[in-house]
């Protein structure tokens, strides 16, 4: 019995042995800004599990470096979304910034990133306002995902030609995102031969969408963006007051799949746009939810995917580079990757812009709950509105 | 004109939950001289209990109940071993109920987790009335009728019964009030537990058309201030008043002045604060 234990204690101790040899080079720090706390915490957790997944996945190593998770929270603020930044960039020493998520966060800190220096790569998650992009001074700064445009141009596009809506009533919450989104929605419906004909602009937070409700004229469909919050209160009070236009969501990541499950079966039918869903059919996608739900207990988000696609992107840059974290090599070398992620395959234009694909999908129930099922895909598009 | 009508009607269901919230903070302020800013973290446990409760046992009485009787507990809690220490201290009482408002919000995030969750109306009260071409959910009609029940309800305690002299008595002079032989202590913790569980209540009974979330706390206390200080503060008929005129105006704006909706409440508010600074029922203290 003694003999079979310090055998396997031999074999465990040489294990670990391989595992520190293969990554003795100097270690590579990932840092990442997500929202633990504040009006987005809903989106960080899952996107630290997802990063964590992914390296747990490759042995926490690449080409001999070690690979450390570096955890910011911007508190779903502007403000603590730069100090996250600045904490990474000069305490932590980090190589790379996968984040922030939050919008106003996302804008803040990647503006702070682009005159950072060292300019370490930034690869913002989650489509974001074109901002971010327009100041510009930088060449550090990534949006994979692209911009609200882009959420709002294809979903517009897909209702006026593929669903066959010849006129819209729209609501958006007055931001940045909203008027991105769904001004981009209408944009391109107008362009499809569609007719916007009601624009109602709700205040951000708002609580109580009765009046808007009653406001509203017929039409084919209802084109709508609100945040989460205000977008669970509406769902159920739009189906409270027996209203029927067809909701057409310019990007599903504000109408969680566990609050459509709990609102219940009436949020069936809705169409939005998606980046990313669990039920995406490929067998990287399926690989990915099946291992993510085993290893977290829970299904992969959104957000998530959008992380793990940002580290995916990292990682490859850092194979072209030979293992070289200098920012302007890793920078030129993301400008460079065509990677397949879980969420499609995506790589950048010249300007740090995604090229992707993108989907259009519709709620759907499922015996254990209800979620975005994709109906129609738009690959490898730039994942920006054109200029108008 | 029919969507006048309706926007009215919108507008004064809006203002009972509104009065519904207010309430408790005005009783709490107003009698007993406490800056409860945990007020809006009582309202968001009241909707997270109920909804949890209600989602459970599919019964939304016994969610009405959950949210009731754990508020209860929550009040007692709050005013016997916290608040019933600090009476007249005013910036010790805000400080700490501020700092109880990121307490509750986050043992709502540990419990609940952070999506929003939205309650569900009684199947007896989920049918609609036809305002031309908009529905109007008779929920929101229970709601008009179960806010003026709490009003008069609340009316009648100040202002009809013993309790409520007493409770007025101890504002006015708590020491001549103790040497009375009255149990203004007793009272105290009655008050303070019924903000709570007003608090509580009108976040469940809120909670099918405005929802529960654990960031929902300060916002929902700055619209129970706004209504509180435009009606006047410790009146429980100013609260009524300043829960019609922000949530009427705040309907109507919406829908005519829809560029400026955002400022609506902040305009009355400030408006009031500068013409009347005690609130449109509020009496100033001789």
């Amino acid at each position: 019995m003694k003999k079979y234990l310090i055998l396997a204690l031999i074999i465990i101790t040489a294990a670990g042995t391989t595992t520190a040899t293969a990554a003795t080079g100097k270690p590579i720090k990932i840092g990442t800004i997500v929202s633990l706390t504040g009006e987005s915490s809903q989106t960080g957790p899952p996107q630290v599990d997802a990063l964590k997944y992914r390296l747990n996945l490759i042995g926490n190593q690449i080409l001999g470096h070690p690979l450390q998770l570096v955890v910011g929270d911007d508190a779903s603020s502007p403000t603590t979304g730069v100090d996250a930044a600045k904490k990474l960039l000069m305490l932590d020493k980090v190589d790379v910034i996968i984040g922030p998520t939050m919008g106003a966060a996302a804008v803040a800190a990647g503006n702070f990133m682009k005159t950072a220096n060292p300019p370490i790569p930034t690869l913002i998650t989650m489509a974001k306002s074109s901002i971010v992009l327009q100041r510009s001074t930088g060449q550090n700064v990534f949006l994979p995902m692209g911009t609200d445009k882009s959420t709002g141009w294809f979903t517009g596009l897909y209702a006026a030609d593929k669903l066959g809506y010849k006129t819209a009533t729209t609501i958006l919450e007055d931001m940045v995102s909203g008027w991105d989104k769904v001004g981009s929605a209408v944009a391109a419906f107008q362009k499809e031969g569609g007719k916007s004909i009601q624009q109602q602009v709700v205040p951000s937070g708002t609580v109580d969408f009765s009046s808007y409700l009653a406001a509203l004229k017929p039409a084919d469909c209802l084109i709508i963006w609100v945040t989460p919050g205000p977008m669970a209160r509406f769902v159920q009070q739009y189906y409270d007051a027996g209203k029927k236009l067809p909701l057409v969501i310019p990007d599903a990541s504000v109408l969680f799949t566990k609050t459509m499950t709990q609102i219940g079966d009436r949020t069936v039918g809705i169409v939005a746009e998606v980046n990313y869903t669990t039920l995406l059919d490929t067998p990287l996608n399926k690989a990915w939810v099946d291992g993510f739900t085993k290893a977290m207990g829970y299904r992969p988000t959104i957000q998530g995917a959008s992380s793990d696609q940002n580290l995916l992107l990292y990682l490859e840059a850092l194979k072209i580079t030979g293992g070289d974290t200098t920012p302007a090599k890793v920078n030129d070398a993301l400008r460079r990757v065509k990677v397949d992620t879980p969420a499609g395959t995506v790589s950048f234009n010249s300007q740090n812009l995604g090229i992707g694909d993108l989907y259009i999908a519709k709620s759907v129930k499922l015996p254990d709950r209800i979620d975005w099922q994709v109906l129609d895909s738009y690959k490898q598009v730039l994942l920006d509105a054109p200029a108008q | 004109m029919e969507l006048v009508f309706a926007n009215l009607l919108n507008g004064v269901s809006y203002a009972s939950i509104l009065f519904i919230i207010a309430s408790g903070l005005s009783l709490v302020f107003g009698v007993m001289g406490i800056v409860n800013l945990a007020h809006g973290a009582l309202y968001m446990l009241g909707a997270f209990l109920g909804i949890a409760v209600a989602g459970l046992t599919h019964n939304f009485f016994l969610g009405v109940v959950a949210a009731v009787v754990g508020l209860f507990i929550v009040g007692l809690i709050l005013e016997r071993v916290f608040l019933g220490r600090l009476y007249k201290m005013l910036d010790q009482q805000a400080l700490l109920t501020l700092g109880f408002v990121y307490i509750f919000g986050n043992i709502a995030l540990w419990i609940w987790g952070p999506y929003p969750l939205m309650g569900h109306v009684p199947t007896f009260l989920s049918s609609k009335v036809s305002i031309g071409d908009y529905a109007f959910p008779v929920y929101r009609f229970a709601l008009i009728v179960i806010g003026l029940i709490i009003y008069l309800a609340l009316w009648w305690l100040q202002d009809k019964t013993r309790i409520g002299s007493q409770m007025k008595a101890g504002i006015d002079n708590k020491n001549m009030t103790l040497a009375m032989g009255i149990n203004y202590g007793l009272i105290a913790t009655a008050i303070f537990i019924l903000g709570a569980v007003m608090g509580g209540l009108a976040g469940f009974l809120g909670s099918p058309i405005l929802g529960a979330d654990p960031e929902m706390s300060m916002p929902t206390l700055l619209l129970a201030l706004i209504v509180v200080v435009v009606g006047g503060l410790g009146s429980i008929h100013g609260a009524l008043l300043g829960a019609v005129v922000i949530g009427v105006i705040n309907t109507f704006g919406n829908v005519y002045f829809q560029d400026f909706a955002m400022f609506t409440a902040y305009f009355i508010f400030i408006v009031v604060l500068i013409v009347k600074p005690t609130g449109l029922l509020g009496k100033k203290k001789p």
